[in-house]
Formats: structure tokens, C-alpha cells, sequence
């Protein structure tokens, strides 16, 4: 029987920290993969 | 229960609608040929590889069994883990050797290092088992999701096993290896970060570094003590710390806590609060106490609590002991009073051969993890880097790439730790190993603001989503290329491949619900069993096969089926009939490995060589290292070198 998770809910660090970093680390990582992607095309269009 | 936020939701849906997209993005590259849907053309920077070999041995059971050995052993527990460096010294021999081969998969080099009928038996075996294994593990880390929502949001465990698994089949569908490359870039790097975060915010909520040090020095916790069964209700206990060697009672409860016989959650949770704050406001004690249980508090007949009372400078051992009655006392367990200080320090040995964590185990795991990385599949892990050794552009790039990405396994690992012992100063009195281990769960959705709880959602999604296209593709491998391409149709072109390629995902995407939905408990002992099994017996001819010439097909397949029947006797049967005692594992490996060599050596003598000429064209190719003379002076006297 599978129960389910005990959690002690004590929030830590301002709420605008639940915009901010998430922001960050998306976008951080959506322009590298785009750049990634950007730069594959462009040297498989060559071959 | 987990609730989620509108922004929380926000950040969910925005990242599995990017990524995905990217993955498509590759339909393209990914359908020219089967280099591609399988390898990426072999033309990877060793970056990517990488960050795929990282985000691929990430997976949504990582954390957990991470945190199960890192509460219950400290740091030390890190050794658990510790196996992924047999890629230290792998990234510089056998990863070298196996991307000159040119074999798409393990089960292919064994076809071009081994000759005649042996050869193809063995790349039939282990095409067959790698296609079930791959399947076995996407239903195992299929389910781990399943179960994981199910306790998060109260999801039918199906749910988080279809869905999950079918968004990761999309892009492998789509765009094979080229989608699963870029994807694991993507969600390797939210990951990494993601595992950063939430560590920084277990520490945090724990009080800092220094504190957690400080907390650990204070109080003292026992291992796992199973509350007896009693049918009463209310039942009364007592817990003392005495003396083992004068019988004197050193500290004692000043009055009874509860026993109840029916478990109530609510109640549960309500002292798992009450101990953490306990411990909180417990910096300097005044007088040596028993912190948990005391009198108020209700722990629930067969249940399992860790014990929890305070320290002293004393390094002598004390025995923790229990009575229902304040008179008859039975011992719980034997332990240290100096308090949790070791659990910082990694090398906590308990004894040559003795305790939890003995020097002999340690010394085996060493020897397992780096002497193993000289062999090809010495480690479960062989299979997946395998193909993105191949992916990698160049040698180097290969070497390169299995390095790094190990190293960063082993860093998350440490990453993690941080935050579970964080967690351990938090709730030291949790003994059951269903509770414990879900440790970095909890911190992350316990102590992180709004919003960054669909983020943390987010990441676990990125590290079950790489894992499973990585599963998907490469089981989808061996079905194509050593099944299909080898044995059933030789002279299909590339575009057939592709699409063969493309139907096998499908078709182990179907069976890894199958056993999803079946496996259980005792399945992922047996799951369990056979990596040990691949482990145990098969570790050195693994390695032979790499560096000695004169071994051949036939003692390798000895070898296998040998070990197949020994570690039953050894682990299972022997035991059982009381033949032989139990062994701890580190024991069962070494003789194992004796057995088998008993084996499979007079098998390889007794049996041909290898065909030279077959030899000469593989070591020309592949240059391993290692016993090679005679193969070797064949290649300089062909001209060949």
C-alpha cells in the first residue's frame, strides 16, 4: 500500500525567488539549446 | 500532498512544451540513416555525450536510493555510489578501444573481437538481453514515476507511468538519437541546477553548515528499532542508556511515552514536527536526556523509529534498551556516545570485517569500481555510454566525454548529500527506509516558495525524461542493428532501418507499461539479482575479454552460464540449506569470482584459439591493451602495423 509523502511545510526565502530562478535557469538553458540547435543545422546544411 | 500554484503550473507546462520541441526540432537529421537515429552521424563535440551520459544516470530513483545509504551510513554511504568511477580509468582504456572499433553496441564488438559460431551466439545473447533490460529498466524507472506522483498528488500510479514515458517516446519517435542528445543537454543543465537549489535550501533549512556540525556533535540516534507488536492500545515504554560494561543506567526516561496499535498519519506527522523542533531548541542541553520518544509523544506497534538522545564526549559504547513495563529490559542496540559526528566523515569504518561499514568492503567496491573500468560491461552503466562513446566525433572527444560526464555524477552525488544529512540533523529519528529515502523530495517540496515547486517538478521531470529516451533508443539499437540488420535482413537500406528503428521504440515503449504495471517489491529484488549476477561472476571475464588475447568466445558463454547457476548456490540455495553461512556481499563477490574462474579458464584452454587472422583485424583496429604479444608480432609480420 503505497501512502502518501509526510511533508513539514515551512516555506523558506522571499516568493519573488519562485520568479526569479526559474526564470533564470529556463531561459539560461533554453538559449543554449537553441544556439546548440542553431549551430547543428547550420553544419548539416553543409554536408 | 503537494499543491501547486498557478505559477507553479506556469513553469511546468512552459518547460515540457520547449523541450519537446526541441527534441522534434532533429526529425530531420534523425531520419537520413541509422548512424543518425542511433549515433548522431558520430559527430559529437565530447560535450554533449557528456552531459548525456550525467543527465541519462539521473533518474527519479537516484535520489532516492542516495538518500536511503547517505541517512542511514553519513558520507560513508557515498561509497554506495561510488561504483560510476570505474569510467576514471574506462574513459582512458576501453572507451578508447571500443570507439576505433566502430561498433554501434557492446553486443556488435563482441562479433568483431570473437570469431566463428561463439561470436554470434554472444552477440544473439546479449542483443536478447539488453532488449529485455532496457525494457526491465524503463518499466522499472516508469513505475518509480508512477509511484512518485501517486504520493505527490494522489495519481493512479498508471498515470505518471504512460504519460512520462510516452512525452520522452515523442521526440525519441521523432528524431532518435539526435532528439535524446539534445533534450539531455537541456535537462541536464535544469537538473544539475535544480539538484544545486534544492541541496543550498535543505542546508539552509537545517541552520547552515556549521550548525548541522554543531546539531550532529549534540545528540545521538540509534539504527532502525522495530516497535513491538502489542495488541493493546495505549501500551506504555520506556527507553534507558546504560553501561554495558558496570550495568549502570547513564540516562533514562523520566516517565512512559505511548504504544499504539493502529497507526494514525496525522499523528505521525504531528511528531516528526514536534522532534525537529525539538532538536532545534536543543543547542546546548543542560543535563544528559532522552530527546525521542518521550513522555507525550505515541510511535505505533511495528513501526520502525530511530531512537534519539543526547551526547557526550565519551566514546565508549552503550547499550540502548527498551522495556514495556520499567522493569524488564531487552536491548534495542549498541552504539557510540560521542554523538553523530562520524556521519561527516567518509571513511567511518566500523571494522576490518566488522559493522555496517567494514574496510574489506570498501577495499572490494575500490577494486569493482576502477580495475573494472579495463573491461567492457564490468558495469550495468557500460551499455548506454557504449553509445555515446560511439557518438562522440573523435577518440579523444570520447574519452573526454565519459571523464566528465561521470565526474559530474559523482559531484550531484555529493551535491545531494549535503542536503540529506541536512535533513538527517532535521529528522534523526526516522527509521524507516520508506520515510527516509524520500528525503530530497521533501526538502525540495517542503522548503522551497511558490513557483519553485513547479520548477523542482520541472527538474525531476528533466532527469525521468532523459533517462527514458536514452532506454528507449538504445534498446531500439539492438533490436535494429544486431537483431534486424544482422540476422533477419542485411541488405536493407538505411532508410528501412530508420523506420525499423522507429517501430522497436514503439514496440519496448508497449512492453515497458507491461512490466511497469507488474513489477512489484520482489521484482526489483529479482531486478537486483541479476546486476548482480552481471557483476559478480562475468566482472572478469569482462575485463579478460579486452586485454587478453588467448580468450575466446567459448569461456566468455562458459563464464555466463556458470555464473548464472554458482551465484544461485552461493547467494540463495547454499545458504538456505545451511551449507554454508550467510554472506555479506563483499564475500559473495570474491567468491564468485573464484568459482567461475574454476570455470571458464580450463573452458578457454581446452577449447581454439580465436582465429588469428580474425584477431589481427580487430587489433589493427581497436589497438587494446593489455596480453596482445602474439597478436601483435601476426600484425607486424602481415605489414599491418
Amino acid at each position: 500500500m503505497i501512502t502518501f509523502i509526510f511533508l513539514n511545510t515551512t516555506r523558506i526565502g522571499a516568493p519573488i525567488l519562485g520568479v526569479i530562478i526559474p526564470a533564470i535557469i529556463f531561459g539560461f538553458s533554453f538559449l543554449v539549446t537553441y544556439l546548440l540547435i542553431r549551430h547543428f543545422m547550420k553544419q548539416n546544411s553543409q554536408d | 500532498m503537494v499543491s501547486f500554484a498557478l505559477l507553479d503550473w506556469i513553469w511546468l507546462i512552459l518547460f515540457i512544451f520547449l523541450m519537446v520541441i526541441c527534441g522534434i526540432i532533429f526529425y530531420k537529421l534523425g531520419k537520413r540513416s541509422q548512424s543518425d537515429f542511433f549515433l548522431a552521424g558520430r559527430g559529437l563535440p565530447w560535450w554533449l555525450p557528456a552531459s548525456s551520459v550525467y543527465a541519462t544516470h539521473t533518474a527519479t530513483d537516484t535520489p532516492i536510493w542516495v538518500a536511503g545509504v547517505v541517512y542511514k551510513y553519513g558520507f560513508a554511504g557515498l561509497w554506495y555510489a561510488f561504483f560510476a568511477a570505474w569510467c576514471a580509468i574506462s574513459a582512458f582504456v576501453s572507451t578508447r578501444i571500443f570507439r576505433r572499433s566502430l561498433a554501434y553496441s557492446q553486443a556488435e564488438w563482441q562479433g568483431l573481437r570473437f570469431g566463428g559460431l561463439g561470436a554470434e551466439m554472444l552477440r544473439g545473447w546479449v542483443a536478447g538481453w539488453q532488449v529485455f533490460m532496457n525494457m526491465f529498466i524503463l518499466g522499472w524507472v516508469g513505475i518509480a514515476m508512477g509511484k512518485l506522483c501517486n504520493m505527490l498528488f494522489g495519481w493512479e500510479l498508471w498515470i505518471g507511468l504512460v504519460v512520462f514515458t510516452t512525452l520522452g517516446a515523442i521526440y525519441v519517435l521523432s528524431s532518435g538519437y539526435w532528439g535524446v542528445v539534445m533534450a539531455d543537454f537541456q535537462q541536464g543543465v535544469i537538473a544539475l541546477l535544480v539538484i544545486f537549489i534544492v541541496s543550498i535550501w535543505g542546508v539552509m533549512a537545517a541552520g547552515g553548515p556549521e550548525n548541522i556540525i554543531n546539531k550532529l556533535k549534540k545528540f545521538n540516534s540509534t539504527c532502525e528499532w522495530k516497535v513491538p507488536d502489542d495488541t493493546r492500545d495505549l501500551a506504555q515504554g520506556f527507553i534507558r542508556i546504560t553501561d554495558p560494561e558496570t550495568k549502570e543506567t547513564l540516562i533514562s526516561s523520566s516517565s512512559p511515552f505511548i504504544i499504539s496499535s493502529g497507526f494514525n498519519e496525522t499523528k505521525h506527522a504531528q511528531m516528526n514536527k514536534k522532534v525537529k523542533s525539538l532538536i532545534d531548541n536543543k543547542e546546548k542541553p543542560s543535563q544528559a536526556a532522552i530527546l525521542f520518544p518521550v513522555s507525550g509523544d505515541t510511535v505505533f506497534s511495528g513501526k520502525e523509529y530511530n531512537i534519539v538522545w543526547t551526547a557526550d564526549k565519551s566514546k565508549k559504547l552503550v547499550n540502548v534498551e527498551f522495556s514495556s513495563n520499567g522493569n524488564d529490559w531487552q536491548t534495542i542496540a549498541e552504539n557510540r556516545l560521542d554523538g553523530q559526528g562520524w556521519r561527516i566523515n567518509p571513511f567511518s569504518f566500523t571494522g576490518l570485517f566488522k559493522g555496517q561499514f567494514p574496510v574489506f568492503w570498501f577495499v572490494t567496491m575500490m577494486i569493482i569500481a576502477l580495475i573494472g573500468g579495463f573491461g567492457m560491461g564490468t558495469n550495468i552503466d557500460w551499455y548506454t555510454e557504449a553509445q555515446r562513446i560511439q557518438s562522440a566525433k573523435t577518440v579523444r572527444d570520447a574519452s573526454y566525454s565519459i571523464w566528465a560526464g561521470t565526474a559530474l555524477v559523482l559531484v550531484r552525488n555529493s551535491i545531494w548529500a549535503a542536503a540529506i544529512i541536512g535533513f538527517f540533523v532535521l529528522s534523526p529519528q526516522l527509521a524507516s527506509m520508506k520515510e527516509y529515502e524520500m528525503a530530497w523530495y521533501k526538502v525540495g517540496f517542503g522548503f522551497l516558495p511558490i513557483g519553485m515547486v513547479g520548477f523542482f517538478f520541472a527538474g525531476i521531470l528533466a532527469i525521468h525524461l532523459s533517462t527514458v529516451s536514452t532506454q528507449l533508443n538504445l534498446g531500439a539499437m539492438y533490436a535494429t542493428r544486431d537483431f534486424y540488420h544482422h540476422y533477419v535482413n542485411p541488405k536493407a537500406k538505411e532508410q528501412k532501418l530508420v523506420v525499423v528503428g522507429r517501430i522497436s521504440t514503439f514496440v519496448i515503449l508497449i512492453g515497458s507499461f507491461i512490466f511497469g504495471t507488474i513489477i512489484g517489491e520482489e521484482i526489483t529484488q529479482w531486478l537486483i539479482f541479476a546486476l548482480w549476477i552481471m557483476a559478480a561472476g562475468v566482472w572478469l571475464p569482462n575485463i579478460l575479454q579486452v586485454i587478453w588475447w588467448r580468450f575466446n568466445s567459448w569461456g566468455y558463454l562458459s563464464a555466463w552460464i556458470a555464473n548464472l547457476g554458482l551465484s544461485w548456490l552461493i547467494v540463495w540455495v547454499l545458504p538456505r540449506f545451511g551449507i554454508i553461512p550467510e554472506l555479506p556481499d563483499y564475500m559473495q563477490f570474491w567468491i564468485l569470482v573464484a568459482l567461475n574462474a574454476m570455470i571458464y579458464l580450463p573452458v578457454t584452454f581446452l577449447t581454439k584459439k580465436e582465429n588469428m587472422d580474425h584477431l589481427v583485424k580487430y587489433y589493427v583496429m581497436s589497438r587494446p591493451i593489455g596480453f596482445w604479444g602474439p597478436v601483435r608480432k601476426e600484425a607486424i609480420k602481415q605489414g599491418l602495423m
